[in-house]
């Protein structure tokens, strides 16, 4: 029933140092990650993958010597829906020499399969993991592995990763070497299947539809036919894969799923999970990261550690060994690097950013976000978005730099250039929030005024963006994955990895912003930037001092709002001037790692506008806040 | 009241032997030709009738809003069926939201449990529980199992 496999596509097969490759495919939320991390142990390191910036992991695991390993994002099959499955298809396609890992749900084996046949079409050699195998267990979920493994002619392993379950044998399985390619599956296609892709190719060449179909040839295809094509593709696929199926593995028909639990229904229905997101956005967000990890943490390492024991003994080292003021200035005092860069990135923003990293973790692993998507979805449709974009929306409110990269899971350009907008303009990072909260804390009013003022500005921006954005409104559709325990392990080994990439991406600039502000200071290119927008902090209400942190708000908005902060503390601060500085800063240009993303991920085009418009607004939002509140006869 | 696709003459109680096979009869705003089985608004009530005449119209009499198309075919689909049903996916109506249903592996000829209606159809297919919204699962027709 097999026929020899064609040694097809020997097109650039870099061999990474004499490593052989292997990568980790499969749909998302099947525990790639972790069986990434349980085979490579500690060694993670995030790399950015070439021509993408998509973070592909890759390690080296001491059970595999020879082996690299690397991680890829969660894809359903080759062809791909949203802009991290096509990363995942190029790098299928690019290696057809690398050993593919295809790890998958196992009690949803029969809806994953079709992706394997693909993948053994296009000539790849293929391990089945079948993970998560204590959860088809309790389902009575019974695969005999060996069998399926000679029906697809390729190894099956059963794992359970979270437990390391079966990983040993997985090792085994890669070191025994799987050097033989595997047969392609002879998968019977209906006649019209066959008959439009004998079109689309020159005659002669064998019709395996894996090798033949790919978007761009996808694209030129009308609609119906396209999706004719790929329904049909699909449905032989899933033919095949039951056939094998009915005769190695058994699934049970369940009437009720961990679905059915008491937390689940609560965390599912509206008058119930509305209370319950406030009282995660209280507990996780206000109390954990705003109260312990921006004050008690903040506090402690800032005061305790940083200006006791680093600050001062570096200054005076510092003072002795350089004798130029001016060259000190670099280094140490109001603007070193680090005094202010380095002070900034370890005591300030580290146990902000650490902390929310830690609790978006947990909210991640517990299965709660999905949920939190399909109850914003209505709010969301409003603004062009889907329930989906929750995800990069709430990390944004951790790093924006991150949460613009991971806008690749939305579906549509349109999506995706409305979700950057918003992240770009009105939602603002851990770094900035920690600052701005501790400001608008002082009054309640203010910090009211001040929660409305945002939110307005988010949902109008969405909206206008909804309308003038061209492209098809957004649909939204989602698995919801059952509510789990989080593993203290994989938490803490992602949010390390989150920290691990935020440091390497963010560290840099905070030195590179101190050695700016420390230039433009020397040079006096400073003071006559703060002379020409005087007459627009005036327009604002604010004291001339104000000047400088909006001049830093160009660099990080948080420099900016920790600039205000101090203006604050020194009293030269009114509240009316409170809350119009802490708006503007916080409706300030994103900071540059986030705008070099944005020209990254969209173009130059569309982030030097983006700043044009944010600058636009967060001034003219500033001018008028302030010229209504005089009215209005608040001081 | 005139069936606009067959032009069956029809009271509106003779169209509850063709509702008789929905399970979503009793909360739904649409009426079926007993000849032809094409969906169509009910006709308003008298009372609201008299309402639009003294205030004015106000949306009341219209269809509910239905992508182009999907008013016109007999059966249903899967926004349409109440909570706790179990169904049998027939085929997808919009060929430009098939993709979707092919990542998430829901195939004309599975069965389907819907959960919920609300805010989102929740739908259960072997042990995994999808979301989709309103828009898309009107895009499902479906037969009662």
């Amino acid at each position: 029933m097999t026929k020899q496999n064609p040694d097809f596509e020997a097109k650039e097969a870099k061999p990474g140092g004499g490593l052989k490759q292997i990568f980790i495919v499969g749909p998302p939320n099947v525990g790639k990650s972790l069986i990434f991390n349980r085979l490579t142990g500690k060694n993670v390191s995030v790399s950015n993958y070439p021509g993408t910036t998509v973070e592909v992991s890759s390690g080296v695991s001491p059970n595999l010597p020879g082996f690299e390993i690397r991680d890829t994002p969660g894809a359903y099959s080759l062809i791909p829906i949203t802009e991290e499955e096509r990363v995942s298809r190029e790098i299928i396609l690019a290696h057809p020499d690398a050993l593919f890992l295809h790890v998958v749900d196992a009690k949803n084996l029969r809806r994953m399969l079709p992706f394997t046949l693909e993948l053994l079409e296009l000539g790849r050699r293929v391990i089945l993991v079948l993970n998560l195998m204590d959860e088809a267990r309790r389902y009575g979920v019974v695969i005999d592995t060996e069998a399926l493994g000679e029906a697809l002619g390729i190894p099956v392993v059963a794992t359970v990763a979270t437990k390391g379950e079966g990983l040993d044998r997985l090792c085994a399985v890669i070191r025994d070497g799987v050097t033989a390619l595997p047969p392609v599956p002879a998968i019977d296609y209906p006649p019209e299947v066959l008959q439009v892709l004998r079109q689309l190719v020159p005659s002669g060449t064998p019709l395996v539809p894996a090798r033949i179909v790919s978007p761009d040839l996808l694209e030129k295809l009308p609609l119906v036919e396209r999706t004719e094509l790929e329904l049909g593709l699909r449905l032989a696929r899933q033919r095949y894969a039951d056939g094998i199926l009915s005769e190695v593995a058994s699934f049970p028909a369940v009437s009720q799923t961990g679905f059915s639990s008491f937390l689940n229904r609560l965390t599912m229905n509206v008058w119930t999970a509305v209370p319950i997101a406030l009282a995660v956005v209280y507990f996780g967000v206000y109390q954990f990261v705003g109260k312990f990890g921006a004050g008690t943490l903040v506090d402690f390492l800032e005061n305790d550690i940083y200006e006791t024991y680093i600050t001062p003994p570096l200054t005076t080292f510092v003072e002795r060994v350089i004798p130029s003021r001016t060259l000190q200035d670099l280094f140490v005092h109001d603007y070193g690097m680090f005094t202010l860069g380095l002070r900034y990135a370890v005591a300030l923003i580290l146990p902000i950013v650490g902390t929310f990293f830690l609790m978006f973790s947990v909210l991640e692993d517990s299965g709660y976000l999905p949920r939190l998507a399909l109850l914003l979805d209505r709010v969301f449709k409003k603004l062009g978005l889907n329930g989906r974009a929750v995800i990069p929306i709430v990390l944004g409110f951790g790093c924006g730099t991150m949460a613009t990269v991971v806008t690749r899971i939305l579906e549509t350009k349109r999506e995706r250039i409305i979700a950057t907008l918003l992240l770009g303009f009105a939602i603002p990072c851990s770094a900035q929030l920690g600052v701005v909260l501790a400001m608008v804390a002082q009054r309640r009013e203010i910090f009211v005024a001040w929660l409305v003022v945002m939110g307005a500005v988010f949902m109008v921006l969405g909206m206008i963006a909804a309308k003038k954005v061209p492209g098809r409104p957004p649909v939204f559709y989602l698995e919801i994955p059952p509510l789990r325990v989080p593993r203290l392990s994989n938490v803490l080994t992602k949010t390390y990895s989150r920290m691990y990439w935020y440091f390497v991406e963010i560290f840099p600039l905070f030195l590179a912003a101190s050695v700016v502000i420390w230039l433009g200071t020397i040079t006096g290119v400073f003071q006559i930037v703060i002379q020409a927008i005087q007459p627009v902090v005036q327009a604002m209400g604010l004291p001339p001092e104000a000047a400088h942190s909006l001049l830093f708000g160009f660099f990080r908005r948080d420099y900016g709002a920790a600039g205000l902060f101090d203006l604050m503390n020194h009293g030269r601060l009114n509240e009316r001037q409170i809350f119009v500085s802490v708006l503007v800063i916080s409706l300030f240009l994103p900071c540059v790692a986030m705008f070099a993303v944005m020209q990254k991920e969209r173009g130059w085009r569309f982030a030097v506008g983006t700043s044009a418009a944010i600058l636009v607004t967060a001034t003219c939002v500033g001018i008028s806040a302030n010229q209504i509140l005089r009215l209005l006869g608040w001081s | 009241m005139i069936c606009r696709e067959c032009g069956t003459e029809f009271d509106e109680k003779q169209s509850e032997v063709a509702c008789a096979l929905c399970c979503a009869r009793s909360h739904c705003s649409m009426v079926k030709c007993p000849n032809c089985g094409i969906e169509m608004p009910r006709p308003p009530h008298p009372l609201t009738l008299l309402k639009e005449k003294l205030f004015g119209k106000k949306n009341m009499g219209k269809a509910e809003p239905a992508p182009d198309g999907l008013c016109r075919r007999p059966g249903f689909t899967l926004s349409e069926i109440p909570e706790g049903k179990q169904v049998l996916v027939e085929r997808f109506l919009d060929p430009a939201h098939v993709r979707k249903f092919l990542a998430l592996g829901i195939l004309p000829g599975m069965s389907l449990t819907v959960v919920k209606q609300n805010p989102s159809v929740l739908v259960r297919a072997g042990y995994s529980v999808f979301a989709l919204d309103k828009a898309l699962a009107q895009t499902v027709l479906v037969r009662k199992l």
